[in-house]
């Protein structure tokens, strides 16, 4: 017996040594062709689609395997941890003002200009900057995500409301209006208490200022234009729709209500968010259309996201890499991908055609309005979000708490958190 | 010293049979301590090469609004979770250790939601606690105004604090094994002597059971220093910073902020705080708590 437990002590401790050191199974990949893993964030709606780009990529592209890892959740984090370990896909999506200066991603510049299979000439005009940190290109981006208003008809119907669309064709529709529209949309029950919300807040609250024609940075992200008066009128016009005006739940109530899925709900009439939104709406019970978003004189809306996916420096197989985000970028994946609702390809020949990949089962009424806002929100300078590191964020935030409890206005937080916002921009 | 070839033998197997829980030891715990130890000294986004700061993260520490703000709001936490969590687990194990018909049923019902994932319970917790949720409608019956439990600066740690409740499963039945381990005798001599039902808990249950309060004490205060969960998915650390846990601020400068060696520098002052903590409860313990009837 004694015997037996020393054979089995020793045949566990080698088999901890051993798993402890082997490696993991290497997959048996056909000689001359390269595996290319790319991560990108979603779940289940998005699997198929992916698996279908990879599969007509690999069918354009015999040598090269791809492997789509799909994120449902904690994407960045689970970067960071991959990216330390060394083991970071060849392809990933992250904000370029975060990772770029700490040399996560290769500049593509010049595979970019030695590429004959991407048209882009038929981009729209300002595209590629998204996918650019401090002139240097890194990623390829071929879409864009305008910021509209998302309105529930229903709403609109029993309040009596025109159409926000015929009033932007007439020129008269703007944030005045808008906040009548806010006054004339919510809704509450005998003891005074909302029971439906005329508006939830989606986009950050720095995106507001470019709504009112303000710059909430300069032209390079490298300083903040917090104090300028436009940005802080447009962040208090929009805090003033909770603090003063009662049509939108305070920030903290918002984070429980959600901010499309309250919408879906029909527990708030309007919310500002982008393309990627038709696909989550499809079962909305409520129909609904969208419109341009509401502006105050000389300002514009802006696209968020679109960077596109940038090349691991430390990819064993970049140039194979870079044919995948080159095929992605391309208006065939495009298409595909458009076609699913989950975003607005950037080439012109697209647009003009968008019955011809747009699933109309699902697209609403008012959908080239997206397109309409183009050539406003690729106006140098680009608001996007990969070009604001995340803690710059999260300090202008943490500052305008400050204004919902009404311990300040927008300007004294604002002005507080400036020298603390461009310490982190220097930095970059 | 010298050894026999038999304790040489046994020697070497017992240093084989924990070889595995010594390996996971060296490469799982006190490799990646002394790591987290000299990176506390560096500036590190995970990506680059750490860069040595010297004491540079302890002393933006002390100077870190934040850092205090998240200090205090765990500090409070733990004053106001630990007490009441050990009084509720109490108690409950007191009523499960009565005789009464059904109480395997009663036990397990009581125990369950500790076996629950703690996301799962917190979702559950936050349906409840949410403007439309089933608190107000309670508390709309008495015709008070509903409350954003979770979005209110006032209330939202309390209501983490009410969450945190549902969990005491586990101490309660480390309660309750306490409880059956005092000697009956003890409360048959009490009762002769005439001493009531409260009379009996404070001079008898009480000393008796002190050994595994003090227990109870220090495992939740621990715990309740390092809670995470409830203020990362229920409040994002909000509204205005009011569940801003330490542990939730460390979190944010490691994988959102990237600076690992200032989340690193959090890490050890959270480990001294707790180490000091505990080490006042233990020399505390003397003053209260009995073992085999002696201090």
């Amino acid at each position: 017996m004694t015997r037996f437990l020393k054979i089995l002590g020793w045949a566990a401790a080698l088999g901890v040594v051993v798993w402890a050191f082997a490696g993991e199974e290497e997959e048996v990949i056909p000689p001359g062709v390269s595996v290319v893993k790319f991560a990108i964030w979603g779940g289940v709606a998005e699997r198929e689609a992916w698996a279908a780009l990879a599969e007509d990529f690999h069918r354009r592209n015999p040598d090269v395997l791809l492997r789509v890892q799909m994120v449902p959740g904690q994407y960045e984090q689970k970067m960071l941890a991959m990216l330390a370990a060394d083991t970071a896909p060849d392809a990933l999506i992250l904000r370029l003002a975060d990772f770029v200066p700490k040399g996560v991603f290769e500049p593509i510049d010049e595979r970019l200009r030695r590429d004959t299979s991407l048209p882009l000439d038929d981009l729209f005009p300002g595209v590629l900057a998204l996918g650019q940190w401090r002139g240097k290109q890194y990623a390829v981006p071929s879409a864009i995500g305008p910021q509209v208003l998302f309105y529930n008809l229903r709403h609109f119907e029993e309040a009596g409301l025109e159409s926000p669309n015929d009033l932007a064709a007439r020129g008269d529709w703007d944030w005045a209006k808008f906040l009548d529209y806010c006054r004339r949309l919510v809704r509450k029950d005998a003891s005074g208490k909302v029971v439906r919300w005329a508006y939830v807040r989606y986009t950050p609250p720095w995106t507001y200022p470019y709504l009112f024609g303000g710059q909430p940075f300069n032209d390079d992200f490298t300083a903040a234009n917090l104090t300028d008066p436009r940005v802080c009128e447009a962040i208090q016009a929009y805090a003033d729709l909770s603090l003063d005006h009662n049509v939108m739940p305070p920030p903290a109530l918002q984070e429980q209500m959600g901010g499309w899925q309250a919408f879906a709900r029909g527990q708030v009439s309007t919310f500002i968010s982008g393309p990627w939104q038709v696909k989550r709406l499809k079962d909305m019970a409520d129909p609904y259309d969208i419109a341009p978003p509401p502006m105050a004189r000389g300002g514009r809306t802006i696209t968020l996201g679109g960077a596109g996916a940038g090349v691991w420096v430390k990819s064993r197989n970049k140039e194979a890499t870079y044919r995948w985000l080159s095929y992605l970028a391309g208006p065939d994946a495009r298409r595909i991908w458009a076609g699913l609702g989950f975003d607005i390809p950037a080439y012109r020949s697209l647009a003009e055609r968008v019955e011809t990949w747009a699933d109309t089962a699902i697209i609403p009424k008012h959908f080239r309005v997206f397109y309409d806002l183009a050539p406003d929100l690729l106006r140098s300078p680009v608001a996007t979000t990969p070009f604001i590191p995340a803690k710059a964020e999260q300090v202008i935030n943490a500052a305008l708490e400050q204004v919902w409890l009404g311990r300040k206005t927008v300007k004294e937080a604002l002005a507080e958190a400036q020298p603390e916002v461009n310490e982190i921009l220097k930095k970059k | 010293m010298t050894y026999t070839p038999r304790e040489r033998r046994e020697a070497r197997e017992f240093y084989l049979f924990v070889s595995p829980w010594l390996i996971g030891f060296v490469v799982f715990t006190a490799g990646p301590m002394l790591a987290s130890a000299l990176l506390s000294f560096a500036e590190w986004d995970v990506i680059t090469p750490p860069r040595w700061v010297g004491l540079d993260n302890y002393r933006a520490l002390a100077r870190d609004p934040l850092f205090w703000k998240s200090l205090g709001v765990t500090a409070t936490y733990t004053l106001i979770a630990v007490p009441l969590h050990l009084t509720v687990s109490l108690a409950v194990a007191i009523l499960l250790n009565q005789k009464v018909r059904g109480l395997g049923v009663f036990r397990t019902i009581f125990y369950l939601p500790t076996v629950l994932p703690g996301v799962a319970s917190l979702m559950l917790w936050m349906w409840i606690f949410f403007p439309d949720g089933l608190l107000n409608a309670f508390t709309g019956l008495f015709g008070l105004a509903p409350e954003a439990w979770l979005a209110d600066e006032r209330l939202a740690l309390p209501s983490l604090i009410a969450m945190s409740m549902w969990g005491y499963g586990s101490t309660m039945l480390i309660f309750l094994a306490g409880l059956q381990e005092i000697p009956q005798h003890l409360y048959e001599a009490a009762e002769i002597d005439g001493c009531g039902r409260w009379s009996k808990f404070v001079h008898i249950t009480l000393p008796m059971l002190s050994p595994v309060i003090f227990f109870n004490a220090v495992t939740s205060m621990i715990g309740t220093f390092q809670v995470f969960e409830a203020g990362y998915i229920a409040t994002q650390g909000g509204p205005n910073n009011a569940t801003l846990f330490y542990l939730l601020y460390l979190f944010r400068n490691a994988f959102e902020y990237f600076q690992m060696g200032y989340a690193c520098a959090l890490a050890w002052v959270l480990f001294w705080i707790i180490m000091a903590l505990t080490l006042l409860v233990v020399k505390s313990s003397a003053a209260w708590v009995y073992y085999e009837g002696k201090r």
